[in-house]
């Protein structure tokens, strides 16, 4: 049983949710562990949450129940919230600080959620939060995959940083398939930088 | 979508281990069944099958992949959306008569239209194999109901398979074919939306190449009276007894038993999973045994007593939906005085309606089996719930840019909505989204094509009282040819009172721009040109409108409100989606105000005011409605604010750099425009860079500080 991971992807139609997806599943393939995924991604082309779940191991199936996740990848702060359900003691948070304002908060007849609240209320609570403050040098299109490489620096996520620039090179078509290469790299820099200054 | 498209009509001698949706899976699992056509409508969770023999055939019709991907191309596959469910499972089952084997898809409701076709099809014979793959919606992402699809093939008395996996979902459609064949009967495979949209690793296999020639037969079955019925229903049920079911039965109905085991579960579809995946956690897990049902009509009832009959204190079904296996399942026990009590809906959370999920069957194995390690030991956050229960919800809108929007903002103006009696009439699709907030155009929606019945409906009952408005029904163009076209004519020959607007953006937008007899964006098929066929039914008021022409939209509106008897309204203008509107000069257009000749704005020298900030109250558009009727406007083709709300008031904030005050109006005010509608909902998406004026760094300035200040 202690084998299975559990990945939730959480963001906004247009971010990269499904790609990022999609990109998981090739590395699991690659690196042959059993992959499985349940997506909801009804509305997203109109501005709606998209959500991914992906489960690693046997015995699993695609599905994430509460306090099931042990790693949350948000890309948008609003719909990391949102995912708060699915933490538990010893979940990996790693969340980009990126806010897309619903149509709501637009209109002023809902408040965008106080982030750094959020992220207090976390620290204490959860193994690890990485919120990844500024992102620059690549295009909003690519900060997913700044996302995954700053997760692929935890020691226990599942897929290996070779296996997935392998599966980025086999999915990605060739006119971007290095700057999707660099955002990854960036991301794992970046998360050098976080663990030297704390040391 | 080029490779997935060669891997999945590619021979392997070697399975390719993939890792694919559900609904991927059932179209492999076709393709490796030999189907020949395939017949569809789009529709959420169904979408994706269609969507994978769409890409099939436009593959294999292209002449360069013939000589570059033989064995690829060698069988093509017929491919159609055709216009409603009904016409294609019809045409599905001609097809399979003319000898070549069909599959026909459809979400749940589809079902519902197709099933004119369906029960009586069953009475007498196909051909060639069909099967028919119906996604139900239990939950209802994207639906309007719940329902139960299996009834359907419980009525019609057809085969039903419901697989829990997509790897399932792969073995069960070429089971289907098979049986199919063997019954020269219709097969049903039943997917829910979390086995449609789950992805797991499946194996493509072996194709074979085998061609069905096209034939016909001219035999008594295939002509339908009633004279012949009773005995062909006998027949029928006959066909359900035969010994190919049970041959398909042994593969997909399983009892795992453990010999100690006190606790019996029956599961069915993706339940079957989630049981799996909790009992997993289990310290005793000899102490349940459990019996999984995918073939599910006609019902194992040879099984089900096999299971019944085990040592068991106690059996629960689960199965999302209704209860239909727990039915059969306490007649069987019935039948044979079985006295193991038998638990089901209304036990803990199983209700029939919604979804189930790993939480809530997690709480009916706790409460059933009182085994403590079946619980989560993980330690989740405290409180979540009420942290969760003050966000922001993020629904679905119109898509900046949406032609949609202009038209609703026209017939706003048109109709102010404190008049009561004029009663609007939605439809399902993207047209629905005019329901919310902000726009709030929408009085009802019911079911696809509904809104054009729901109109001459209401007008009629309300025709003795003194009301004189017209009721006003509105529906996409893909809604329209499905079933608005036979109410239009229902109304037209009832001399309706009502006004229908066509929203006309040249595709099924909702589901994710699929063909539709109104579509321009392939050559394959004809076009039909709505007007004139709309002037032959004998409409009154026929007439198109450009919707960013907001005062010829404005215009013709109030006259076909005016024209009594059916109106007739094609609001016309591609989707921003479709290559026609990305290609087209509308969008590559710069934007530019010509001050010189823009006279929409009483004040358009002065800074300081600007429409876009003035509030306008609800029933109170008659700022905006000053502009239409303006003499000196600005042609529809120059300004791209669909509402001609002012532009310049936002520009001039701008130009001035007081991005706040900028950022104030996009907010305040959801101005109906292309550009700034660019800023208020999809930032990120930033078509802005196509735009080559100055105008184009001010806008991305403002969504930068939009972004930062929030």
């Amino acid at each position: 049983m202690n084998n299975k991971t559990k990945i939730q992807v959480a963001g906004v139609g247009g971010q990269g949710v499904v790609f990022l997806t999609n990109l998981i599943v090739e590395a699991a393939l690659i690196a042959d562990i059993p992959v499985a995924t349940s997506e909801i991604h009804g509305l997203s082309q109109r501005g709606g949450s998209v959500t991914a779940s992906i489960t690693l191991g046997e015995n699993t199936y695609g599905f994430i129940e509460n306090a099931g996740a042990d790693f949350l990848l948000g890309l948008e702060l609003l719909e990391t919230q949102r995912c708060l359900n699915y933490l538990h003691k010893n979940s990996v948070v790693v969340a980009d600080n990126f806010k897309i304002t619903p149509f709501l908060v637009n209109a002023g007849t809902a408040q965008y959620p106080d982030t750094a609240a959020f992220v207090e209320l976390l620290q204490p609570q959860i193994k690890q939060v990485i919120v990844i403050e500024k992102i620059t040098g690549i295009k909003n299109i690519l900060r997913n995959m700044f996302v995954l490489g700053v997760a692929s620096q935890v020691n226990s996520f599942p897929l290996s940083a070779a296996v997935i620039c392998k599966a980025i090179t086999n999915h990605v078509a060739d006119y971007n398939l290095e700057a999707t290469l660099e955002a990854f790299e960036l991301g794992r820099n970046y998360c050098t930088q976080i663990t030297n200054r704390k040391s | 979508m080029i490779r997935k498209t060669i891997d999945i009509l590619t021979s392997y001698s070697a399975p390719l281990k993939v890792c694919e949706m559900g609904n991927v899976a059932v179209a492999r699992g076709a393709i490796e069944a030999n189907v020949d056509g395939v017949f569809s409508y789009p529709g959420t969770p169904s979408t994706e099958i269609s969507e994978v023999f769409s890409h099939v055939n436009s593959f294999q019709n292209r002449k360069e992949n013939e000589e570059k991907y033989p064995q690829q191309t060698a069988i093509k596959i017929y491919f159609e959306y055709s216009i409603n469910e009904k016409i294609a499972l019809e045409k599905a089952i001609a097809y399979s008569i003319g000898n070549k084997s069909a599959l026909c898809v459809m979400k749940n409701v589809g079902m519902n239209v197709a099933c004119d076709a369906l029960m009586s099809i069953t009475y007498q014979t196909i051909v060639a194999p069909l099967v028919i793959v119906v996604c139900d919606d239990p939950g209802c992402h994207s639906s309007s109901n719940e329902q139960d699809s299996r009834y359907w093939g419980k009525m019609a008395s057809v085969p039903i398979f419901n697989p829990a996996t997509p790897e399932e979902s792969l073995e069960q459609t070429k089971s289907a074919f098979l049986l199919s064949a063997q019954l020269k009967l219709p097969v049903i495979v039943r997917l829910t939306t979390r086995v449609s949209h789950t992805r797991g690793v499946i194996n493509y296999g072996k194709l074979s190449k085998k061609n069905n020639e096209a034939s016909f037969e001219r035999i008594p079955e295939h002509i339908n009276i009633p004279a012949k019925t009773s005995a062909a229903h006998a027949k029928l049920l006959n066909k359900l007894r035969s010994d190919f079911i049970n041959e398909h039965g042994v593969k997909y109905n399983q009892i795992i038993h453990h010999q100690n085991a006190k606790i019996g579960i029956i599961t069915s579809g993706v339940t079957t999973v989630y049981v799996k995946e909790i009992l997993e956690r289990s310290a005793s897990k000899n102490n349940y045994s459990i019996l999984n049902l995918g073939l599910i009509c006609p019902f194992p009832t040879n099984i089900v007593l096999e299971f019944l009959n085990l040592p068991l204190k106690k059996i629960i079904v689960i199965e999302e939906l209704d209860p239909i296996i727990e039915n059969d399942v306490r007649i069987v026990a019935q039948e044979n005085k079985i006295k193991t009590a038998i638990f089901g809906k209304g036990f803990s959370t199983l209700i029939p309606t919604g979804e189930f999920s790993l939480d809530s069957i997690e709480k009916t194995l706790l409460d059933f089996t009182k085994d403590k390690t079946l619980k989560n030991k993980n330690v989740s956050i405290k409180n979540a719930e009420n942290i969760l229960k003050d966000l922001p919800q993020r629904p679905p809108t119109l898509c900046a840019g949406c032609p949609h929007r202009a038209t609703f903002y026209a017939l706003k103006l048109a109709v102010p909505r404190n008049i009561p009696d004029v009663i609007l009439c939605g439809d399902i699709g993207c047209n629905g989204l005019g329901a919310l907030p902000p726009l709030k155009m929408i009085d009802t929606i019911n079911h696809m094509g509904m809104s054009v019945s729901m109109a001459q409906g209401l007008s009629k009952a309300f025709s003795t009282s003194n009301q004189s408005n017209k009721t006003v029904a509105m529906l996409g163009d893909g809604t329209f040819f499905h079933s608005g076209v036979t109410s239009l004519l229902n109304a037209i020959y009832t001399k309706a009172n009502i006004l229908v607007i066509i929203f006309d953006n040249r595709t099924i937008g909702m589901t994710g721009h699929q063909d539709h007899p109104g579509a321009t964006h392939l050559n394959k098929y004809h076009q039909i040109d709505l007007l004139p066929f709309i002037r032959g039914m004998g409409a009154q008021y026929v007439e198109s409108i450009f919707p960013f022409n907001l005062k010829d939209s404005f215009r013709k509106i109030n006259d076909a409100l005016a024209t009594k008897g059916v109106s007739v309204i094609v609001a016309k203008s591609p989707c921003i989606f479709l290559p026609e509107f990305k290609d087209g000069n509308i969008y590559r257009k710069k934007i530019v105000v010509d001050h010189s000749r823009c006279n929409t704005c009483d004040n358009h020298e002065d800074k300081q005011i600007a429409c876009a900030r003035c509030y306008s109250p609800l029933n109170n558009l008659s700022r905006a409605k000053l502009k239409i009727t303006a003499t000196n406007h600005i042609p529809a083709k120059e300004q791209l604010c669909p509402a001609n709300i002012c532009n310049h008031g936002f520009f001039n904030s701008i130009i001035e750099e007081n991005y706040p005050e900028a950022v104030k109006m996009v907010r305040d005010k959801m101005l109906f425009s292309r550009t700034c509608g660019d800023i208020c909902q999809c930032c990120f998406l930033a078509p802005a860079e196509i735009f080559a004026t100055d105008h184009v760094n001010c806008y991305r300035t403002t969504k930068r500080l939009f972004l930062l200040k929030n």
